[in-house]
């Protein structure tokens, strides 16, 4: 604003036109008489005004495609520097990055900065939010947004003279033209405003700060727990102790000399895959192979065959392979992250079609499944003992298939191969 | 604002009648398509399994192009009735002339069907029964419980029913809408718009099973439940393509319909068009993201062939298909000024060959397996040597003389057919009763 703007009588001048065609013809004589600071006010948008006003085709396209792009690039860095970078999770083979996946948010920023940036950056071009205007002094100027047409030169413009300006708006047929008077408001907003809005922006540190701090600093107070759902409860948990019982556990044991329905383990051939339970006491690295079921208590049948292969699809393949060889896929991730640092001490699944496990007693391999051993863990609680002789005859066949020679397979079939 | 145009009261169709100027372009487009099909098919079927394979496939794939066509020409002429699209009414009869190619693709299937009766297994793996004994058993449960669907008689049975349906439901609206030229009666539009509604689902039904039979069954082992939709989306995005182009040629000044299609209808259809690049965008990423995060063998092995394996063409299908015509089409001059929607018009259409061509030809490494494996039953080493040669050129991109023969051969048929329906038919829909409302409209 200039600072002689508050010495002049009025702020501008402002005519009033009946009809949209009065206006445009109006708004080609101010253009044409060179005027700069000055603007149309409609009740409703009025096709080809922007040509009779004289206005360039706005730059808010170009701002918008820059916007756009940042949004792409920004997209495309964030997810290359998260799944590639700060985070690099192999998952199943696929590439730490690749661009088409990225493509949907990628294209969701673009269009998010896209659009953001096209209602500020509008908003901006056109000086808006404005909390006044001062035509609003101008009675008749309520009827903008009705039914009356309005076309006001700001003072402050260069070749405004008010003669020459008042001569123009009444050679164009105005209705009325009336001064805009200059009442010395103020377009800085008043000074509380502006103070509460400092304190505002600082206040707005606050909650940054606090994360900040708690995230620099150490505490041995339990953290805040802002979302309860059911996590605290009245009821005890297994392992809790608690003073309604004489020992003070929560669990119940069963009642001396008694065994729950369907857990009598009784016979320790099948059930445990040794001739004697008292062979268990020894650790299983220390066990002499003679202390093993030699053959699998349950006969070979196609059925059980089948039902053997299928368990061993579920449980066993993810490291020992297909083919038993020891090559499952958490073998071949694991032998993607080595490189990587993402694992160390990585144990090799063993591969069972081997001469070491081939000459073991069906009942140490039973063994080994229904307790684990080395790495592998104890899958007892997960199979039943009939699956577990099932998948017992299953790595059997797998052995020999592994080691198998052209009499192994029907004459018929040979021609196959 | 361009000016609004008084309506003339004495059109008559005759005027509209194209006549001579398509009717010269109909021996030439058929002599050059039927002699450019005959050497493709001699070649194909006179040369070794694998060139067989290559031609069957680099058919199908030019095959599924033009029959998208004339099913996105469908699908804009029922759209349009049961919606009561006002401003589409100078541009309908254009689609509805298109779709007079429905029987010329139904013949077209014929070397498809009838090798898929004989019994030849080389397009179709699943044809021959004994895959699913060969097939790695992983997967031939897969191909096993498709077994009743995916048979000989009921595939064909399929697609003769489709064309039925659709040549039916083509023939009608076209029927109505011609002696609507002369009556001028309402209520032909009444009855077209209430037939259309029904027509709809119909429609949306014939097409997906079209696509899974035709081009997922390439690959028995492959699923995926959006392809339907996929094929629909391309189809109607094409059409619209060359509606756009067409109504530019019609519309532009000095054409035919010079007055009757203006800037507004540019507009219009060039909004659709810029919608339905976006909805096979969508479609398209919604099948492509599932089947990355779900990381299924079975379903990945899809896209691993079409990226890794051969060509690396996931992503620029996406740029070409996708990502190039929406940033071309967005801009409101793009679609308006004449002559500007034929440049992405044409980008569409060649675009979407590509698509289709993406859709068919790495399947051929299918059909190459599958008869490898039989040369190698028949102890034929050479054969088995031929083929291993054939798969092992196909990392690059196999586009050459046959499929450019072959997208000369049906698409010179289908260009004939369309100047033969343009030369002896009106192509404005002179007497419809919305025909004001689409010379006068404007948009915002």
């Amino acid at each position: 604003m200039d600072n002689n703007q508050n010495e002049l009588p009025h702020l501008g001048l402002l005519a009033e036109y009946e009809t949209p065609e009065a206006l445009m013809a109006a708004s080609e004589k101010v253009r044409d008489g060179g005027y700069k600071r000055w603007d149309t006010h409609t009740p409703f948008p009025v096709h080809g005004i922007d040509d009779a006003m004289g206005i360039k085709p706005t730059i808010l396209p170009w701002i918008v495609l820059g916007a756009g792009a940042t949004g792409t690039m920004t997209a495309l860095l964030l997810q290359w520097w998260t799944n590639a970078v700060a985070y690099p999770f192999l998952i199943s083979g696929k590439p730490l990055f690749s661009w088409v996946p990225s493509f949907p948010v990628t294209f969701e920023l673009t269009v998010l900065f896209a659009g953001v940036t096209t209602l500020f950056a509008m908003l901006g071009l056109n000086r808006l939010p404005r909390l006044h205007n001062p035509l609003f002094e101008v009675k008749r100027f309520a009827r903008a947004t009705q039914d009356r047409f309005f076309l006001a030169i700001d003072s402050a413009d260069p070749l405004f003279n008010d003669r020459s300006a008042r001569a123009l708006l009444e050679s164009t047929g105005a209705n009325a033209i009336d001064e805009v008077p200059n009442k010395g408001a103020s377009l800085v907003p008043p000074i509380w405003l502006l103070q509460v809005g400092i304190m505002l922006a600082f206040a707005s540190f606050v909650p940054l700060g606090l994360i900040y701090s708690s995230w620099e600093s150490t505490s041995d107070k339990p953290a805040w727990h802002f979302v309860w759902d059911m996590d605290f409860q009245e009821s005890y948990r297994a392992g809790e102790k608690v003073p309604l019982f004489e020992n003070g556990m929560a669990m119940r044991a069963p009642v001396e000399g008694t065994i729950a329905s369907g857990e009598l383990f009784a016979d320790s051939s099948f059930h445990r895959g040794v001739l004697d339970d008292a062979s268990l006491a020894i650790p299983a690295v220390d066990r002499d192979a003679s202390v093993y079921v030699v053959e699998s208590p349950m006969p070979a049948t196609m059925a059980l065959m089948e039902r053997g292969r299928e368990r061993f699809a579920i449980y066993c393949i993810p490291c020992h392979g297909a083919s038993g060889n020891g090559n499952g896929i958490v073998q071949q991730r694991a032998q993607k992250l080595i490189p990587l640092d993402m694992v160390s001490n990585w144990v090799t699944p063993t591969d069972v079609t081997t001469e070491t496990v081939a000459s073991q007693p069906d009942g140490q391999l039973f063994d080994s499944i229904t307790n684990g051993i080395r790495n592998m863990p104890a899958y007892g609680p997960q199979i039943t003992v009939e699956d577990r002789w099932a998948i017992v005859l299953f790595v059997r066949a797998l052995q020999r298939a592994a080691n198998a020679t052209i009499d192994d397979v029907p004459a018929a079939n040979r021609g196959g191969l | 604002m361009s000016h609004t145009m008084e309506i003339p009261q004495d059109l008559s169709p005759e005027k509209f009648v194209l006549g001579q100027r398509a009717g010269s372009l109909v021996a030439k487009a058929a002599g050059i398509g039927a002699l450019a099909l005959a050497i493709a098919m001699a070649i194909g079927y006179a040369g070794s399994d694998a060139t067989t394979s290559r031609f069957l496939h680099a058919y199908l794939t030019s095959y599924m192009y033009f029959t998208s066509i004339c099913l996105g020409a469908l699908f804009f002429v029922i759209l349009m009735q049961v919606t009561s699209a006002g401003w589409s009414a100078t541009t309908r009869r254009i689609a509805e002339l298109i779709t007079m190619n429905l029987p010329l693709m139904g013949v077209l299937s014929l070397p498809i069907l009838v090798s898929t009766l004989m019994g030849d297994a080389t397009l179709f793996s699943w044809v021959d029964p004994s895959i699913v004994d060969n097939a790695n058993p992983g997967l031939s449960h897969l191909i096993e419980t498709k077994s009743a669907y995916l048979s000989p008689g009921f595939f064909v049975g399929r697609i003769v029913f489709y064309f039925a349906l659709w040549i039916g439901v083509a023939n009608w609206f076209r029927k109505n809408s011609i002696a609507q030229d002369v009556s001028g009666d309402p209520i032909l539009t009444n009855n077209m718009k209430k037939f259309a509604a029904p027509a709809i689902p119909l429609f949306a039904l014939s097409i997906t099973f079209f696509a899974l039979d035709m081009l997922m069954s390439l690959d028995p082992t492959w699923f995926s439940t959006i392809f339907g939709v996929y094929y629909f989306a391309g189809s109607f995005g094409v059409f619209l393509a060359l509606l756009g182009i067409l109504s530019n040629k019609l519309g532009g000044k000095g054409g035919i319909l010079s007055g009757f299609i203006r800037d507004e209808h540019f507009h219009d259809i060039g909004k659709l068009t810029f919608a339905f690049v976006m909805f096979w965008g969508y479609i398209a990423f919604s099948q492509y993201i599932l089947i990355w995060y779900a990381n299924i063998p079975e379903e990945t092995a899809w896209y691993h062939e079409r990226e890794n394996l051969y060509w690396g063409h996931v992503g620029v299908l996406f740029l070409v298909r996708f990502a190039i015509p929406f940033l071309g089409l967005m801009s409101r001059h793009m679609k308006r000024v004449p002559g500007r929607m034929i440049i992405f018009g044409g980008w569409i259409m060649v675009a979407h060959f590509y698509d289709m061509f993406f859709l068919t030809m790495p399947s051929q490494i299918q059909s190459l397996g599958y008869l490898k494996a039989n040369a190698a039953a028949a102890h034929d080493e050479a054969a088995v040597a031929a083929i291993q040669s054939a798969a092992d050129s196909f990392e690059r991109m196999p586009f050459g003389g046959l499929e450019l023969l072959c997208l000369i051969g049906i698409g010179g048929l289908f260009v004939a057919g369309v100047a033969h329906a343009f030369s002896k038919n009106s192509i404005l829909a002179v007497r419809d009763p919305r025909m004001s409302e689409s010379m006068t409209f404007h948009n915002p």
